[in-house]
């Protein structure tokens, strides 16, 4: 078993992350955008703990990312559900201001 | 008998990854990432790491994506032959997409990493994360809970009721 599946799997997670981010107008489709560059990441950092240091800094690492990412979706859901119940929408083109 | 599972892994996460991104409806995305997030966590438990992976099924597809799946029912209408999730700026998105999987593999394909073998694997992990994280990481380790806290007080006056 060596590393390069899983940073190809990195790779491909990221690219479709980076692609979701671009094309998507809906809020919450960003979201899931920026989960998965989360995801790669992590991976990537285990992949490498596991390689390279054998020590537990990389899924220590990846435990970070986990709850910074719990935090960030909280934060941005809410602030989606605030933004629909003043806009009746949630699509990025047409919410253009946080302030009401 | 790894590389088989291994596959398997691969294919139900980069499969389901693809579904959450050309998928033309939101709910449709909000389940496939099920599939991406377990497949992710089956990837950790192979790296040898079953605690992150534990971690990432019960944050992961037990919070964020039932958070996800309830503001997605709150906020758009679900029809299963209505496009809740348009696309646009596929001109700008598709290269930008290209060069970024070009660039990484690029990166892939010039020797940093080949040769690499696994390195003798590790009993215990689970042990040494726990130690790790009160002694090295402890202010980081505090630092996210004080982080945690600051979000559910945030989260919870974002979304309150205005009182009149």
């Amino acid at each position: 078993m060596t590393i390069t599946p899983f940073i190809i799997m990195a790779i491909i997670l990221f690219s479709l992350g980076i692609y979701i981010v671009c094309t998507r107008s809906n809020a919450i489709g960003y979201l899931m955008g920026i989960e998965l560059i989360l995801n790669a990441a992590s991976i990537n950092f285990v992949a490498f703990a596991r390689f390279y240091n054998g020590a537990v800094d990389g899924q220590i690492m990846a435990l970070f990312v986990i709850a910074l990412a719990a935090c960030e979706s909280v934060i941005a859901l809410a602030i989606v559900l605030g933004l629909y119940k003043h806009y009746k929408t949630i699509d990025t083109k047409n919410v253009s201001t946080l302030k009401y | 008998m790894e590389n088989i599972v291994l596959t398997i892994i691969f294919t139900i996460t980069i499969g389901s990854a693809c579904v959450v991104a050309f998928s033309r409806n939101l709910i449709y995305s909000a389940f496939a990432l099920f599939g991406t997030f377990l497949g992710v966590a089956a990837t950790f438990i192979m790296l040898g790491a079953p605690f992150v992976g534990l971690v990432q099924i019960v944050v992961y597809a037990g919070g964020i994506l039932i958070l996800t799946i309830f503001a997605v029912m709150l906020t758009a209408k679900i029809k299963a032959s209505e496009i809740t999730n348009p696309v646009l700026n596929i001109k700008i998105a598709i290269p930008l997409f290209l060069l970024t999987l070009f660039l990484l593999v690029y990166f892939l394909v010039n020797n940093f990493w080949s040769g690499s073998t696994a390195l003798p694997h590790k009993e215990g992990s689970i042990v040494a994360i726990g130690n790790a994280l009160l002694t090295e990481y402890l202010l980081p380790f505090e630092l996210i809970s004080i982080v945690l806290l600051i979000t559910m007080i945030g989260a919870a006056i974002i979304t309150r009721r205005q009182l009149k």
